[in-house]
């Protein structure tokens, strides 16, 4: 059969990152960080990955470059569905500003330190363009993880690093052409870098209205013959991500920018959440894959003879970088803690800064000790930054009654608003929309009761009078989401005997109480093992009713 | 990245056309994916192998995470001993046809392992959208499916291995596998996964790391790495491990299946210039054509295991085609050098042809019309006018049997049908009469004097079986039990009186639920409380 090295490559990965992730659970460490650590594991110090194609009996993460691309491409596609162009277009403005705004500041910072602390002119240039941007990738898992997407602070540093990538693009353009020309002709850097910056602008536009104008006038059309079945829906979405992914990396776009845009043009689809519970576990895996592969490419064999110079970026990255974005943030209208939250997002290096130091290092402008050094600074910043989104709460708080946020002047109440989802409580969720299903809701809902309705066909759930959620409840998310927790009573009409029992286990670990329907006896016995408060034996039901027309004819019984 | 963006463009493509025609999506992702390849734009075969194989890996797990025995319940033995049949007939077909194509034995052998398996997606698939998993022809046909997806996997290390000593290396190691897969399944997975049913990522993380674990063993062992995704899967398929397990590898088995067909099916298209197209036709339908001559003389054996004449037309038809176990076979057998690309592209056309032919073959007209043509059908029987003024039960489910034993006990003359030969035994024993048979079967019907009956009462599953006796039944009164209420609608026009199983259902519900608030009331008065804070401020009609 096939060459197995790609298997082995993936398969050290994967269960690394298990062993690691079980291990980390119990010192309650993100997901992000345990990915890592099992790359440093891996990579740097057992030497069981290489960074470049296996060989010789060593895997590579060469092989595993095309899943970890995926995987960035499945987390922008996950946050544009999570987001809607009305609410990205509100945080415009502070993105735009905030996002430019750091840059020169973080870039002018670096520069100065790097020379202060006796690098060259070159390799300052190199490092402070390393500190400049943020990993949009690491941001967006921890705040996805956290469900604070939707939040205001999540919405603008969504749109801060979507303009970061724009600068990211014209960036890199600018130092291939440096490459290219071999550092000769200032003139010439400038011209390409105005051209690069004019191109990226036009083709980021160019796409976001084609986009636009799809979402509005084909997409509907189009997806609505597949709508019925969520895996073709989810192939079919997964097809339009790649082709924007495909038609961004043509353009010169980021492939982040393709998929963000993929995401946020299927957003106004009625089946999106069912979509976005769906490619969760798919990002999950592949984006395990990326964290881990990032790790394992850390190269410390020089970090020693740096390590000072190391340390003092790291704090820079770490503090510096937010005071910057609180700065700017705060001048916006928004409320020291909004501010606060948003700039403590901006507080590790990116993938992209590994990139540009070894195209540094690839034109011989820097030594290996500055990759090295930047390696520390990424693994520390990013780790670090991690646990302060996490923790962003607690360490407000901390910092408002320390007084160190009284320097930034804020609003009373933020410029842009915060969502609140109605939340349910008491209510009774009915999944399975079939006649049974449809009957059960809508006496309920003519009893005075609230009543969700799940299903995982839209048709379905059409005319109901009660709130309605497309999903299917293989996801335990669609039961979340429908407030299974605090609900009253869950019933399931379904006709599939493994889904009512799962059902019925989810309810019971919820300690909701769980009806469901014994659709036929040969599942009966098998649904009264889980444990339900009550099953609907339909057939029994409709034979006793058998029974009184048969008592009617005369028959004896 | 454009290699998949080709990819999932064309299984976006063979899923369109399957949800608009209603046809198994496998190979017309398949086909879809040989268009891809004959344009070149994918690259190199050598290209695509780790993608296959990942793929190939994933459809595995999936199909050894679905195994569920207790499905097929008091089916068993009938499907152990129709499956192994069946197998065992179409295998030396495969064999015969290897050495009359003039591939040699070893590939015979492989084209027969290869056309004795079906595909479990589309049976199971095609089962569950009819509504049909629970009756003893569908537990039977998932048995079936089940037995011959555990044969191929014990099977073909035995295939792969190279002679005697590394067959039986193979099969040691396959057999030590399966003990791992056992204890996981028992103790390992439920000790560890269910304690992760809220961190999903972690969850995610360690059934990938177990099927990797597997591949891994395998891989070390000498056993092919499928046997190692399938029995990673089977590690996974207890209940309720597998339901959690389900939520988290249903969307990456259908990414990576979707995947795995069409780069299968690039695989073929990059290939067609080293295959005789003419010869790998003839070859195709030689041998569908004797797979389905076969299955046709296994009809009666089908009968013979309690299945109705028209339940054994319709699991024979079920099972006329090869599956991505097939698939999986011959990929494998390429792999290893034992099979040449004719080979391969005659079991992929076929399984291609087969499966997309499956809804036709086994659907209810096509049944329908065999069962009208089959030597002494409409003659059967004779007996009319032997009953008059009798109750007639088309369909004997447990509550209805409590009513025909009571109408029975109370002097009623009772004539019941069912398919089921141990439902009739049972029946029998209580001293009523009862026929083994299909309601639906208007000549049965006839002779059981339908149209001197003083009440007909159907609990028949098909709408078109119950149209049948209404229209058999003429003036005498019909009273169905259906399920849906549109159906039910449908048959109250024709004349028959209708129990809605439904809403009876939800009314029995309902008065269940008033006992329920009263039982949450007396308990305290929590409940209420939580009731009023739920209807407040927001109005219902979201999707």
């Amino acid at each position: 059969m096939a060459d197995m090295m790609f298997m082995r490559s993936l398969g050290i990965v994967v269960i690394a990152a298990a062993v690691v992730s079980l291990l980390g659970r119990k010192l309650n460490a993100p997901s992000i960080v345990s990915y890592i650590v099992a790359g440093l594991v891996l990579g740097p110090m057992l030497g069981v990955l290489t960074p470049g194609d296996g060989g010789g009996g060593v895997s590579g993460v060469g092989d595993l470059e095309l899943i970890s691309e995926i995987g960035i491409v499945l987390l922008l596609f996950l946050v544009g569905l999570e987001l809607s162009l009305k609410e990205i277009r509100g945080v415009g403005m502070v993105a735009v500003a905030a996002g430019l705004g750091q840059v020169v500041f973080t870039a002018a910072g670096g520069f100065v330190l790097s020379l202060a602390l006796g690098f060259t002119v070159v390799e300052s240039l190199f490092i402070s363009t390393a500190l400049t941007f943020s990993s949009t990738v690491v941001v967006v898992k921890v705040l996805d993880q956290k469900g604070e997407l939707k939040q205001l602070y999540g919405r603008i540093a969504v749109g801060i690093f979507l303009v970061q990538d724009l600068v990211v693009i014209v960036v890199l353009t600018v130092l291939a052409g440096l490459g290219s020309v071999e550092g000769e002709a200032g003139g010439l850097t400038v011209g390409s870098g105005v051209a690069a910056i004019g191109k990226a602008f036009v083709s980021m536009g160019g796409l976001l209205g084609a986009t636009l104008l799809f979402s509005r006038y084909v997409l509907p059309g189009l997806f609505a013959s597949v709508a019925r079945s969520a895996p073709a829906a989810m192939v079919w979405s997964l097809a339009w991500c790649f082709v924007l992914v495909e038609v961004a990396h043509l353009l010169g776009l980021s492939v982040e920018i393709g998929s963000f845009l993929a995401g946020l043009s299927l957003a106004q689809l009625p089946w999106r959440h069912d979509l976005r519970r769906r490619v969760h576990p798919l990002m999950n895996f592949f984006i395990a894959v990326f964290f881990v592969t990032l790790g394992s490419k850390m190269n410390f064999a020089e970090a020693a003879s740096e390590w000072e110079a190391g340390l003092v970026f790291s704090l820079f990255v770490l503090i510096g970088n937010p005071l910057i974005f609180m700065l700017i943030i705060t001048r916006f209208g928004y409320t020291r803690r909004t501010s606060f939250y948003t700039s403590v997002t901006v507080a590790q290096i990116s993938e992209f800064s590994f990139i540009f130091i070894a195209m540094g290092l690839g034109m011989g402008l820097i030594g290996s000790a500055i990759n090295s050094m930047v390696a520390v600074v990424g693994v520390v910043t990013i780790v670090a930054s991690v646990y302060l989104i996490i923790y962003n709460r607690p360490l407000f708080e901390w910092c408002e009654r320390a007084g160190l946020l009284r320097f930034f002047p804020a609003a009373s109440e933020d410029a842009g608003s915060e969502h609140h989802e109605p939340e349910l409580r008491g209510h009774v969720v009915v999944v399975g929309m079939n006649a049974m299903g449809r009957m059960i809701a809508e006496r309920l809902v003519e009893r005075g009761e609230t009543v969700v309705a799940i299903d995982n066909d839209a048709q379905k759930l059409v005319g109901l009078r009660a709130f309605t959620k497309l999903g299917d409840i293989a996801y335990l998310d669609t039961l979340l989401e429908a407030g299974l927790p605090s609900a009253r009573l869950a019933i399931s009409a379904l006709k599939i005997d493994e889904a009512n029992r799962l059902f019925t286990y989810h309810c019971r670990a919820m300690g909701v109480p769980a009806v469901v329907h014994g659709f036929d006896r040969a599942v009966i016995r098998g649904l009264a093992e889980a444990g339900p408060r009550h099953i609907i034996d339909s057939k029994k039901a409709a034979d006793d009713l058998l029974e009184a027309l048969l008592r009617r004819a005369g028959v004896a019984l | 990245m454009l290699a998949i963006m080709l990819t999932m463009l064309a299984a976006a493509a063979g899923l369109g056309v399957s949800e608009r025609f209603r046809v198994p999506s496998i190979p017309l992702m398949i086909v879809a994916g040989v268009l891809l390849g004959v344009t070149g734009w994918m690259g190199g075969a050598e290209d695509l192998r780790d993608i296959l194989l990942l793929g190939l890996t994933f459809v595995l797990f999936v199909l050894g995470a679905e195994l569920d025995l207790a499905v097929v319940g008091d089916r068993a033995r009938a499907a152990a001993g129709f499956g192994l049949v069946q197998f065992v007939l179409l295998s030396a077909i495969g064999i015969g046809a290897g050495v009359v194509f003039g591939f040699g034995l070893r590939a015979g052998l492989y084209i027969g392992l290869a056309i004795a398996s079906s595909s479990t997606l589309v049976v199971v698939t095609l089962l569950r959208r009819r509504e049909r998993f629970f009756e003893p022809f569908g537990r039977m046909a998932v048995g079936v499916v089940l037995l011959q997806d555990v044969l191929v996997i014990l099977l073909l290390p035995l295939l792969i291995g190279v002679g005697v000593e590394g067959s039986a290396r193979g099969l040691g190691a396959t057999l030590g596998l399966i003990g791992l897969a056992w204890v996981c399944k028992r103790w390992l997975a439920p000790m560890l996964i269910l304690r992760l049913e809220r961190d999903q990522e972690t969850l995610l993380l360690v059934v990938l790391a177990t099927l990797f674990g597997f591949l891994g063993l395998a891989h070390g062992l000498g056993v092919p790495v499928v046997s190692g995704a399938f029995l990673a899967g089977i590690a996974l398929s207890r209940f309720p491990v597998s339901g959690l397990v389900r939520g988290q590898i249903a969307s990456l088995s259908d990414f990576f299946l979707a995947v795995f067909f069409v780069t299968l099916g690039v695989f073929l298209g990059t290939i067609t210039h080293e295959i005789d197209l003419g010869l790998v036709i003839v070859h195709t339908l030689v041998l569908g054509g004797a797979m389905l001559a076969a299955l046709a003389a296994l009809a009666p054996l089908a009968r013979r295991f309690g299945l109705t004449t028209r339940a054994s037309i319709e699991i024979t038809n079920l099972f006329a085609q090869c599956g991505e176990l097939s698939l999986v076979v011959v990929l494998l057998g390429l792999g290893h050098g034992h099979i040449g690309e004719q080979v391969l592209g005659t079991v992929v056309l076929l399984a291609v042809l087969t499966m997309s032919l499956s809804p036709l073959l086994s659907s209810e007209e096509l049944t329908w019309w065999i069962l009208q043509r089959l030597p002494g059908a409409g003659g059967a029987g004779g007996g009319e006018g032997a009953h008059s003024g009798h109750l007639v039960f088309l369909g004997c489910g447990t509550s209805t049997r409590a009513l025909i034993a009571r109408a029975s006990a109370a002097g009623q003359a009772v004539v019941a049908v069912d398919e089921s030969p141990d439902v009739v035994r049972m029946l029998r024993d209580e001293g009523i009469e009862a026929i083994r048979g299909d309601g639906g079967d208007p000549w049965l019907l006839r002779r059981i004097g339908l149209r001197e009956a003083r009440l007909v009462i159907s609990t028949l599953r098909r709408r078109r079986d119950n149209e049948r006796v209404i229209r058999v039944a003429g003036g005498a009164p019909v009273i169905v039990r259906t399920f849906e209420p549109v159906v039910g609608e449908a048959l109250r026009a024709r004349g028959a009186t209708v129990v809605v199983e439904s809403d009876a259902a939800a009314d029995r519900f309902m008065s269940w639920y008033e006992g329920f608030l009263h039982e949450a009331s007396a308990d305290g008065s929590q409940g209420s409380a939580e009731r009023g804070d739920g209807r407040g401020g927001s109005s219902p009609g979201s999707a």
